[in-house]
C-alpha cells in the first residue's frame, strides 16, 4: 500500500482531535478558574 | 493531558475508524495515474463541502448577530470560522497529497488550489481579526461585517473562478465530478461514511465551541 494514502485520514482525524482537546482544555481552565 | 475527558471521544474515535477502514477498502478507480489512490477524494470532498458550509454559515450568523445583537450569534460566528479555517486548511493539505500521488508536484500553482489558499487565508484572516479586538461588542460587531463581507469573494473563488472556461482548461482539477456522474456506487459509499463522520464531528465541535465562548463570557 502506498504511504501517501494513509496521510489524509491521519491529517483530517488528527486536526479534528487537537481542535477538540483544545476546546476540553479551555473548558477545563475555564472551570478551574471559576 | 489528564484532565481531559477522554472517554467522550470514544464513541467518534470508533465512528472515524469504521468510516476510514470503509474508505480504504474501496477498489481503484481506473483513469487516474495512481489508482489506488482516487480514495483520499473521500477524504477531500466531504472537507470541501463542509468548509464552503461553514463559511456560508459565519456571514450568516453574523447577519443574524447584526440584526438581533444576540452575543450568542457571535459565538457561532467564532466557531464557523474556526472549524472552517480547519476543514479549508484540510482541503488544501489532502489536495497537496492527492495532487503529488496524482499529478505528480506536491503544489503546481493549478487555478483551483491557488482560490482556495485564498479562501483559507480569508477565513484565518477572520480569526486574526478577532484575536485583535478586546471589546467583545467591537469584536463581535468587526467579524460579523468580515463574515458577511467575505461572502462575495467566497462565492466568486468557489464557485464562479474555478467554472470560468479558460481557468477550466487550465487547471488539472474537475468541477462537475459529481454533477457528470463521475463517481461510481463504492465511492459514493465512501464519501457518504467519511462525510457523515466529519459532519457529526464537526458538528458536535461546532456546540462545544459555542458553549466555550459562552462560558468565558460568563453566560453558561
Amino acid at each position: 500500500m502506498n504511504p501517501l494514502g494513509l496521510l489524509p485520514p491521519m491529517l483530517v482525524w488528527g486536526a479534528l482531535l487537537a481542535y477538540a482537546y483544545l476546546i476540553q482544555r479551555a473548558k477545563q481552565r475555564a472551570n478551574d478558574d471559576e | 493531558m489528564q484532565n481531559v475527558d477522554w472517554k467522550k471521544l470514544i464513541p467518534y474515535a470508533v465512528l472515524a475508524l469504521v468510516a476510514t477502514v470503509v474508505a480504504m477498502s474501496i477498489p481503484p478507480a481506473q483513469g487516474f495515474r495512481e489508482p489506488t489512490l482516487a480514495k483520499i477524494l473521500c477524504f477531500h470532498l466531504p472537507c470541501a463541502i463542509l468548509a464552503s458550509w461553514y463559511v456560508i454559515a459565519s456571514g450568516w450568523f453574523g447577519f443574524q448577530y447584526l440584526r438581533t445583537k444576540r452575543i450568542e450569534m457571535d459565538h457561532r460566528v467564532a466557531a464557523s470560522l474556526e472549524i472552517g479555517s480547519i476543514l479549508s486548511g484540510l482541503v488544501l493539505a489532502t489536495g497537496i497529497v492527492f495532487s503529488k500521488a496524482q499529478w505528480g508536484d506536491w503544489w503546481q500553482n493549478d487555478p483551483r488550489q491557488t482560490s482556495f489558499l485564498v479562501v483559507c487565508l480569508m477565513l484565518l484572516g477572520g480569526i486574526a481579526l478577532r484575536a485583535g479586538t478586546t471589546d467583545d461588542e467591537r469584536r463581535a460587531r468587526s467579524s460579523a461585517v468580515f463574515s458577511i463581507a467575505c461572502q462575495v469573494p467566497f462565492f466568486f473563488l468557489t464557485f464562479v473562478y474555478p467554472r470560468l472556461p479558460a481557468v477550466r482548461k487550465a487547471s488539472f482539477h474537475p468541477s462537475n465530478t459529481v454533477e457528470s456522474g463521475g463517481i461510481d456506487l463504492w465511492y459514493w459509499i465512501g464519501l457518504l461514511s467519511v462525510g457523515a463522520v466529519v459532519i457529526l464531528i464537526c458538528r458536535t465541535l461546532f456546540q462545544s465551541r459555542v458553549s466555550l465562548s459562552a462560558q468565558l463570557r460568563g453566560d453558561a
